[in-house]
């Protein structure tokens, strides 16, 4: 069963990276579902289940951790997976992200490696063998 | 400072761009086709980067060499965004300062280069130039 990944920031190329990055970690079939922003991510969740969340947080219209407390609100998300992904390494925004009780933060610069270990701990998987089967799939938006 | 600048340029450049800086050219052409910009009250900082170096890139960044000029911008974009975030917090020890959201330059000829302090790196005979204004 694919896992469905939702990767939220406002740089299309970023998006691009992730889930290239994600792919190379050969964790098996995955569904790629893309938001610009938290709002647009939020619209996304409406309507489908989401195992994992990349998410940025200088956003515009919502930001990220406005995003991660809607999450948190609502019962249905409020368990989901939540990794932040920003090039912003101040000390006030990780106690602002330990303070929205978000546990996995990735600095930029990162390097696919670095999201490896982190998706198989958090979704549990264990690494397949590369062969055609193994290539990541995906939805286009 | 600036020598700070260069250097983390050069390591988010190679970590994640996969750009490895070169000895300098005996031969250098200023050939600059794009530059991108944060600016705010603390930090004016400009990167300018010759047409081939972009390119290139860009296509490391995405893993493809099917871009289009919008991937260039938004990845020069980016570039600049993860390099002014780590500068600021480390070599500025800023822990406040909002980071502001890059826009390109399309009159390079206009930038006043001799009021900022510049670095240059290199690859592929090309310079990467790196101006910063603190304060």
């Amino acid at each position: 069963m694919p896992i469905n990944i939702l990767v939220v920031d406002d740089s299309a190329s970023m998006r691009k990276v992730l889930r290239k990055s994600i792919q190379m970690c050969n964790i098996g079939s995955i569904t790629f579902f893309e938001a610009e922003n938290g709002q647009e991510a939020l619209n996304v969740l409406k309507g489908e289940w989401i195992d994992l969340v990349f998410t940025d947080i200088n956003m515009p219209v919502m930001d990220g951790f406005e995003l991660v407390n809607k999450l948190h609100e609502n019962d249905l998300t409020k368990n989901t997976p939540i990794i932040v992904v920003t090039s912003d390494v101040s000390a006030e925004n990780a106690e602002t992200a330990k303070r929205n009780n978000i546990k996995h933060i990735i600095y930029k610069p990162f390097r696919p490696e670095g999201i490896r270990d982190l998706l198989i701990d958090l979704l549990g998987l264990e690494i397949m063998e590369d062969d055609d089967d193994s290539e990541s799939e995906g939805l286009d938006f | 400072m600036i020598q700070n600048l260069k250097d983390l340029t050069s390591n988010i450049l190679e970590t994640m761009f996969y750009l490895t800086e070169e000895t300098e050219p005996i031969q250098k052409e200023q050939n600059f086709k794009y530059a991108v910009c944060i600016k705010d009250e603390k930090l004016d900082m400009i990167l300018m980067f010759s047409g081939r170096t972009a390119v290139t890139m860009t296509e490391n960044f995405l893993g493809t060499d099917d871009i289009t000029d919008a991937d260039i911008v938004d990845t020069l974009k980016e570039a600049i965004n993860i390099i002014t975030g780590n500068f600021i917090r480390i070599s500025m020890n800023d822990q406040n300062a909002k980071i502001n959201i890059p826009f390109m330059i399309d009159n390079i000829s206009s930038i006043k280069t001799e009021s900022y302090q510049t670095a240059m790196l290199f690859y592929k005979e090309e310079p990467l130039s790196i101006l910063l204004k603190v304060g």
